[in-house]
């Protein structure tokens, strides 16, 4: 045995003799320079989605024309995520172009939204991070989350039977047949209204007791009225974090997006953002 | 017991020392990683994303990238094992393996020592792929890597196995090089390694799209279900049942090395 001799013989070896640990070590010195050739290859870019924006110093981001708070379409409160990209945009030293799309919004199903790679570069303004959505798109780590909430004067765990609950879609792709089953099977009547106004008009007059909407929408109306209490709607009806999506392939764009909105939440320009939009960041 | 115990220890400790030593071997660990993901997985990538300017042509969860990183772990793995029983030839060729059937070792002591010593390396020429996980886009938690490595050694057990086998009916070492190449390369290219049976389509419809002999073929090649489980670890993707595909690199391990037991009785 040339390489590796029996215990029997090696433990009848002077101990002085003995090679230092490096040396008999040694035979893995090339298995470790392996190793470390393929780390340093693994930093090698990709593909050239980051180098073109670069290039051009211009991003373009699809977004939902209105998607309050988020999108909301005002020049002096544009929303959340418009503000959020903003800021990417700016720490990245590229120009921001909004690319606003009817389609988001209205469903979460990205492949409904008619959007593809020369229109933008980027998704925004409340990209679900579902199964759907990743099947046609790469995204990255959630930021938000949102899903049905429930606003009530008191605090209550779920909408109870005989209430009467203000509902209000907006343009969530939420779960509304989903919503429907569960209110019935608590014996909850729903009563839709047309605004997040009306929303808190419903509970001021008397005419329901509790109001149903997004949890994006909910947060904003809390903070008008913080003497309501907001529960989120129990686990099957579903919290769907929300993050920004990618072309799939797009991966040093990813990257480079992600590290700078890490950046963006470490030093606190997020938290600035969510509460100047009311938004909960516990995600 | 214990002396037997430590002449398997020495048997694995030479044969992972040999293999890691062996430049040839180590050259084509890191080469293959870097022309299958480096190269072909980067070249056809842009052709193998849900859309292509607006089209959409078929949708899968997955980069190309990302869908052939989990074969090439595989593919290093298989190669790797496969050729660690080259030893054999070479033990044969200088007289050594004949030194060690006359020691009081049994026999099945000495191959499971060799077959532990090939997956050894095996594991860590599948490890030298997983080290470009970043460059391809998987994210890869400390669980993740230790389920892949379990599987990559349950694998590279049952493929030094066969490489054992394979070596026992081989005279020399050119021999062996042809013939490895000649099981390897098909078993490979007919695991889905390079290309997805999806798993949203029927089997009338993949049929539809892939002609019978081709589906029955991979349905066949038991490394599809390694290909497939590696996928499930690494990538969260299967296109078979996750259970039945550990159960059949189970059952093709252990079949494997009661063959090579089975053999080495010959040597």
């Amino acid at each position: 045995m040339s390489d590796a001799a029996p215990p029997a013989r090696q433990a009848g070896r002077p101990s002085a003799a003995r090679p230092p640990l490096w040396r008999r070590l040694g035979w893995l010195l090339p298995v470790v320079i392996c190793f470390a050739l393929l780390f340093a290859l693994s930093f090698l870019p990709a593909d050239r989605s980051l180098r073109q924006i670069d290039e051009q110093g211009l991003i373009s981001v699809c977004m939902p024309e209105s998607y309050p708070p988020l999108v909301t379409g005002e020049p002096e409160r544009p929303g959340f995520e418009v503000e959020l990209v903003r800021e990417i945009a700016e720490r990245a030293g590229w120009r921001l172009r909004v690319s606003s799309n009817p389609y988001m919004g209205r469903d979460f199903n990205p492949r409904a939204w008619h959007i593809n790679r020369s229109i933008c570069q980027m998704v925004a303004g409340g990209v679900a991070l579902s199964d759907t959505t990743q099947a046609f798109m790469d995204t990255g780590a959630p930021h938000l989350e949102t899903g049905w909430a429930m606003l009530s004067a008191g605090p209550q765990e779920a909408p109870e039977e005989g209430q009467t609950a203000a509902f209000y879609a907006g343009l969530a792709g939420l779960d509304r047949i989903g919503l429907g089953q569960y209110l019935r099977g608590q014996g909850t009547t729903a009563r839709i209204v047309q605004s997040p106004a009306a929303l808190l008009e419903a509970l001021e007059t008397g005419e329901a007791e509790i109001a149903i909407t997004e949890a994006l929408i909910a947060q904003t109306l809390i903070a008008e009225r913080p003497d309501l209490t907001l529960t989120w709607l129990p686990g099957e009806l579903g919290r769907i974090p929300l993050g920004f999506g990618f072309w799939r392939g797009d991966l040093t764009l990813r990257r480079e997006v992600t590290r700078l909105l890490e950046e963006i939440e470490s030093d606190g320009t997020f938290a600035e953002l969510a509460s100047r939009y009311s938004l909960d960041q516990s995600r | 017991m214990m002396g037997y115990l430590g002449g398997v220890y020495a048997i694995w400790l030479r044969e992972v020392k040999r293999s890691l030593r062996d430049r040839g071997q180590l050259i084509g660990g890191v080469s293959r990683p870097l022309l299958w993901v480096l190269i072909l997985g980067i070249g056809l990538n842009p052709y193998f994303r849900g859309e292509v300017y607006g089209e959409v042509r078929f949708v899968v969860p997955y980069t190309y990238l990302q869908f052939i990183f989990p074969a090439v772990v595989v593919l290093n793995i298989l190669y790797t094992s496969v050729q660690a029983a080259v030893s054999l030839i070479w033990d044969r060729e200088f007289g050594f393996l004949r030194e060690v059937m006359v020691s009081p070792m049994p026999r099945n002591l000495v191959l499971l020592g060799k077959i532990l010593g090939g997956a050894t390396t095996a594991v860590i020429h599948g490890c030298m792929v997983l080290v470009v996980a970043r460059f391809v886009g998987v994210p890869l938690t400390l669980m993740d890597a230790l389920a892949a490595i379990a599987l990559m050694f349950t694998l590279s057990f049952g493929l030094t196995s066969f490489g054992i086998v394979i070596a026992n009916y081989v005279r020399g070492f050119e021999g062996f090089g042809v013939f490895s190449n000649a099981v390897i390369l098909p078993l490979y290219f007919t695991a889905s390694s390079v290309f997805p049976l999806d798993p949203a389509l029927t089997r009338a419809q993949t049929l539809a799209i892939y002609p019978e002999w081709l589906v029955v073929v991979v349905e066949w090649n038991p490394l599809t279900y390694a290909v497939d489980a590696m996928r499930g670890i690494l990538i969260n993707f299967n296109q078979f049942d996750p259970t039945f595909d550990l159960r059949v690199v189970g059952i093709m391990t252990l079949v494997l090395f009661l063959v090579a037991v089975w053999e080495f009785r010959r040597v």
